[in-house]
């Protein structure tokens, strides 16, 4: 199995602001998204799903404090905290999104995974914070590519703003022109001709 | 709220649009009767949208009259006459514009706004709204110390900041409402507030970056992006996408306010969904651009 701090291109010292940095720079590099209609969109996946499992065993590591390279399997941190994500999602499915967002909240920074942030997602679109939200869901998007859930409530929230514009949106009628506008143009012009000896209107 | 709140006019009916040319030189007529002679120079459309909620509100009965101005003195226009309604727009709009040039003096201080404050200080005065002026002050300063926090952390949730924009203005809309009518018009102006406040931040992000003052959009991934004063294409998506939520979320208000003038309604409906449906195109361009 890979070295995870090779897989990210990160030293071993480097702190966890860097160790973010490093994997979203990558996370971003190899999205499956940039590779859609890629016939390497399966090595991508690969390659993706790697680094996804890389960054999760640094910060499990860091998070408990183990000697790097003493944890010998991978697991999701969605797996690993199910308990209490199953118990924010009955929340958040009962309407309780105040005590959801303070679960959330007291999950510590270096156990945040894709899950966390496909929850607190939910329950800033509950709130009506949809810029937050959309950014939670990419977020966990990034983290797991191939989780459709958090890709379905990405969408959601883009496809709704889409309808919306779409149920209103009309052509401008920018650069018509009215009646009066007409008539001061063709008067101005009729004194220019004029001063030049000519004339664009005879009766005036 | 800074002038992004007005309506698309090639959409509005003739009536619909007389009746807001009525209520936006009745206003500013009332400016200069109410507030002070010169306030009238602090008109917005923004304090015209006000005085349209508050109408549809209060359900206030109204008087349209064909009137002459100094700046039109040649063809009588319509005006509405004075009202409650009207009044407090009016004295909101002088209120707002002494915040406005409050807030940009202390943003940049130039010699030109130093000169202004004094008579900003006077229009706030002249408001007379004292009691709303305090909760309005205490709000915008919560606003303020947030932006300072989150400058000074390098971190920043626009929504956050957003909420806070939106309280400062949802007690104006509501202000001496009551039961259902407060309900409403207070979503409607934390939408607004919020709405206008992502505006702002999309409109002013390239003079930020420049100066390098605070803006929301430069935190956070869009402080990496190499092109700096521009949104990164997945901000600028989601920008978008929440700017329209929250003009559908205040539509949804809209919807809800009990009103016999079906036409302020549908300027008002206007208003969210086409004028500043166009400000945000404007600002941002259209999703998938």
């Amino acid at each position: 199995m890979k070295d995870p701090y090779k897989v990210l291109g990160v030293s071993r010292d480097a702190t966890d602001e860097e160790i973010k940095k490093a994997y979203y720079e990558l996370a971003r590099k190899y999205h499956p998204d940039n590779y859609q209609d890629s016939p390497l969109f399966d090595l991508v996946e690969e390659k993706m799903k790697e680094i996804n499992e890389a960054y999760e065993q640094i910060r499990r590591e860091r998070a408990s404090g183990e000697k790097p390279g003493s944890s010998g399997s991978y697991r999701a941190s969605s797996q690993e905290y199910s308990p209490i994500y199953a118990e924010i999602r009955r929340r958040i499915n009962a309407g309780d999104f105040i005590t959801a967002e303070a679960m959330l909240n007291e999950i510590p920074d270096g156990e945040r995974g894709a899950e966390w942030h496909f929850l607190r997602g939910c329950v800033l679109t509950q709130k009506g914070w949809y810029y937050d939200a959309q950014k939670e869901f990419e977020s966990a998007c990034y983290m797991d590519p191939g989780n459709t859930e958090y890709r379905t409530a990405l969408n959601n929230i883009r496809n709704s703003a889409a309808a919306y514009n779409r149920t209103y949106r009309t052509d401008t009628f920018g650069g018509g022109i009215s009646v009066c506008d007409a008539c001061t143009a063709l008067l101005c012009a009729d004194c220019l001709c004029e001063c030049c000896g000519s004339d664009l209107i005879s009766c005036c | 709220m800074f002038g992004y709140i007005r309506p698309f006019v090639p959409q509005l009916r003739v009536c619909e649009h007389e009746c807001w040319r009525a209520v936006y030189c009745g206003l500013c007529k009332c400016m200069g009767r109410h507030v002070c002679a010169d306030s009238a120079l602090a008109l917005s459309y923004d304090a015209a949208f006000l005085a349209l909620v508050r109408l549809a509100a209060t359900g206030e009965k109204t008087e349209i009259s064909a009137r002459r101005c100094i700046l039109h003195p040649t063809k009588k226009r319509l005006v509405m006459e004075p009202n409650d309604s009207l009044r407090f727009s009016a004295s909101v709009g002088a209120l707002l514009a002494y915040h406005k040039i409050a807030d940009d003096f202390s943003d940049e201080r130039t010699l030109f706004r130093l000169l202004l404050l004094p008579e900003a200080k006077r229009l706030r005065r002249k408001a007379g709204l004292s009691e709303l002026d305090a909760i309005v002050t205490e709000r915008l300063g919560a606003l303020y110390e947030a932006e300072r926090v989150a400058q000074k952390e390098h971190g920043a949730s626009l929504d956050k900041l957003a909420e806070l924009a939106g309280a400062a203005l949802s007690p104006i809309f509501a202000y001496r409402l009551e039961g259902s009518a407060a309900r409403v018009t207070a979503e409607l102006g934390r939408r607004v507030g919020r709405w206008v406040y992502i505006a702002d931040a999309a409109h002013d992000l390239e003079k930020d970056f420049r100066k390098k003052r605070f803006n929301p959009f430069l935190f956070g991934a869009a402080q990496e992006n190499p092109e700096g004063g521009k949104l990164s294409a997945a901000d600028r998506e989601a920008a978008i996408a929440a700017m329209a939520l929250e003009r559908r979320a205040a539509e949804a208000a809209i919807n809800l306010i009990e009103c016999a003038d079906a036409g302020i309604i549908s300027i008002l409906r206007n208003i969210i969904t086409l004028g500043m449906g166009s400000v945000e195109e404007k600002l941002l361009g259209s999703s998938g651009a």
